[in-house]
C-alpha cells in the first residue's frame, strides 16, 4: 500500500473519531486528534504528507464545524509549514519538549478560530473572550497530554506497517 | 539501491539520506488557493447552499455510531424483570394522568381564547405550519456553533424558517439538505433578532455572544427604559420569526460613560444543548408581517 495512502487513511481515521466526539457531545476542551496526527507525520514522514489532502481535510472540517470555507485548511496548512519547516529540531527534542510544543500549537490553532473573519463583533477583530481562553488552554492542555499516546502508537504502526525507504 | 532512490554525493558517492520537505512554492500556492476560497466565501457564502446536503452525508455515520447504544439499549430492555417492568408502566401511567390534566387545562384555555378572540388562537389553528424536527448534534466552535436537525423526507422546509423550541426562540435555518438542515443559533454571534421588551414595549435587536455566553441588545440609546429581569419577545419585525415567543431575560445592564450605548446583557431561554425536538416554522415568510 502507498505510503501516502496510509498516511491519509490515519487522518481520515483520526476525522472520524473527532466527529464522534463532537456527536457524543464532549466539550470544547476535546482533543483535536486530526492536529495531532497530521504533526506526527509531519515529523516522521515529511516529504509523504500531501498539501492537497491537508486542503480537502480543512474543507471538510470547515463543513463540520460550521466555519468560513478555507478557515481550517489555512490553519492546518500553517501548522504543517511550521513542522515542515523545522522537522529536524522538533525530531531531536525530548517527548516532554513536544508536549509543550504541541501546547502552543494547539493554543495558537485554537486562538486563530476566534478569529472575526466576518466582522460580526463591529469594534474588535476577535470574538475571544476570558472562557474562550481558558477553554482553549484546557484544549491545549488535552491536546498536549494525549500527544504521547499518539505519538507512540503511530510510531508503533509506521514500524509494523510502513515499509518505506528513502 | 538506486540512485533514484536518494541523493548521492558527487564528491563520495555515498547515498545522503537527507529528507526534503514540501517546497515554499507548493506552500505558497496551497495559502493563496485557500485565502481565495476563504475571500470568497466571506463575499458570497456560496457553500452555505451545501452545509445542509454536507450533513446528509456526514449523519448517516453518526447513525452507525449510535448502533451498539440502540443494542445495548434493546437487550436491556429485554432482560428487565416483571417487578422493574410494571413500576415502570405505573410510571408512566401516573405521567399520563398529569398530562391529561394538563390538556384539560389547555383546553379550557383554548375555549375561553376563542370567545376573547385573542390573536395568539390564530397561530393555535395554524399549527400545520410547524413541523418537528429532531436534533442530531450541536458542533462548531463556541463563535460558530451549529445545530443540526434531522426532519421527515420530502418535508417542505424553507431558508430562513424559525426554529423554536419549548422555551422560546433557538435559531433560523440557514442552511438545507435533503433530510438535514443547518439552523444558525440565536447565541451565533451572527444573529440578530428583532424583540421587543415585555412590559416596557421598547424595540430592540438582540445578537448573538457565543454558545453558552450572554447576548446583548445592541445600540439601545441611553435614555431608553429598560428594566433588569424583563422578558425579551420577538417583535415580527423583518419577518422571520413569529412575534411574541420568547427570546431571553435582560440580566445586566451597564451605563458606562465611555460608551453612548447602553450595555445590556441578555440571558437567552433556550438553550438546545440540552433539547432534543423543535418546532420549525414554514408560515412566516420575509416581509409576511410588518
Amino acid at each position: 500500500m502507498k505510503v501516502s495512502f496510509q498516511i491519509f487513511m490515519t487522518l481520515l481515521f483520526s476525522l472520524l473519531i473527532d466527529s464522534i466526539l463532537v456527536f457524543l457531545g464532549f466539550s470544547e476542551s476535546r482533543p483535536f486528534l486530526f492536529l495531532l496526527v497530521l504533526i506526527y507525520w509531519n515529523l516522521a514522514l515529511p516529504e509523504k504528507v500531501s498539501l492537497i489532502s491537508i486542503i480537502i481535510f480543512g474543507f471538510l472540517y470547515d463543513l463540520f464545524q460550521g466555519t468560513l470555507l478555507g478557515v481550517y485548511s489555512i490553519g492546518l496548512l500553517s501548522v504543517t509549514y511550521i513542522f515542515q519547516r523545522f522537522f529536524y529540531q522538533f525530531r531531536t527534542i525530548s517527548i516532554l519538549q513536544q508536549c509543550i510544543l504541541v501546547f502552543l500549537i494547539s493554543l495558537s490553532f485554537k486562538l486563530y478560530l476566534g478569529f472575526d473573519f466576518e466582522g460580526v463583533s463591529g469594534s474588535s477583530s476577535t470574538l475571544i473572550d476570558s472562557e474562550y481562553i481558558r477553554s482553549s488552554s484546557l484544549h491545549a492542555i488535552s491536546n498536549s497530554l494525549i500527544w504521547p499516546l499518539i505519538y507512540f502508537a503511530l510510531r508503533s504502526y509506521r514500524r509494523s506497517q510502513i515499509t518505506y525507504r528513502r | 539501491m538506486s540512485s533514484e532512490e536518494h541523493k548521492v554525493s558527487k564528491i563520495s558517492s555515498d547515498a545522503i539520506f537527507a529528507i526534503k520537505p514540501i517546497g515554499p512554492l507548493s506552500f505558497i500556492a496551497s495559502f493563496f488557493f485557500c485565502f481565495v476560497v476563504l475571500f470568497l466565501d466571506i463575499r458570497f457564502h456560496f457553500i452555505d447552499a451545501y452545509r445542509g446536503q454536507a450533513q446528509d452525508f456526514i449523519n448517516p455515520i453518526f447513525s452507525i455510531i449510535n448502533l451498539p447504544k440502540v443494542a445495548l439499549d434493546k437487550v436491556i430492555l429485554r432482560y428487565k424483570d416483571k417487578t422493574t417492568l410494571i413500576a415502570e408502566l405505573e410510571e408512566k401511567n401516573q405521567e399520563i394522568y398529569l398530562l391529561n390534566i394538563t390538556n384539560t387545562q389547555i383546553s379550557e384555555i383554548q375555549k375561553v381564547n376563542e370567545e376573547l378572540g385573542l390573536l395568539w388562537q390564530k397561530a393555535l389553528t395554524g399549527n400545520k405550519d410547524y413541523f418537528l424536527a429532531k436534533k442530531i448534534q450541536i458542533s462548531g466552535t463556541s463563535f460558530r456553533p451549529i445545530l443540526v436537525i434531522e426532519y421527515d423526507k420530502g418535508t417542505p422546509v424553507n431558508l430562513d424558517s424559525a426554529v423554536i423550541s419549548k422555551h422560546g426562540v433557538a435559531g433560523r435555518i440557514s442552511s438545507i439538505g435533503r433530510i438535514n438542515a443547518e439552523v444558525l443559533l440565536a447565541q451565533d454571534p451572527r444573529s440578530f433578532i428583532p424583540v421587543k421588551t415585555r412590559i416596557t414595549r421598547n424595540q430592540a435587536i438582540v445578537q448573538g455572544g457565543g454558545l453558552d455566553r450572554k447576548g446583548a441588545l445592541i445600540n439601545i440609546k441611553k435614555t431608553a427604559s429598560f428594566t433588569e429581569g424583563e422578558e425579551i419577545l420577538t417583535s415580527g419585525l423583518a419577518g422571520v420569526f413569529p412575534p411574541g415567543y420568547s427570546v431571553g431575560t435582560i440580566s445586566k445592564i451597564t451605563d458606562s460613560p465611555d460608551s453612548e450605548f447602553l450595555d445590556i446583557e441578555i440571558i437567552f431561554s433556550s438553550t438546545p444543548s440540552t433539547i432534543d425536538f423543535f418546532l420549525v416554522n414554514q408560515r412566516i415568510n420575509k416581509g409576511e408581517i410588518e
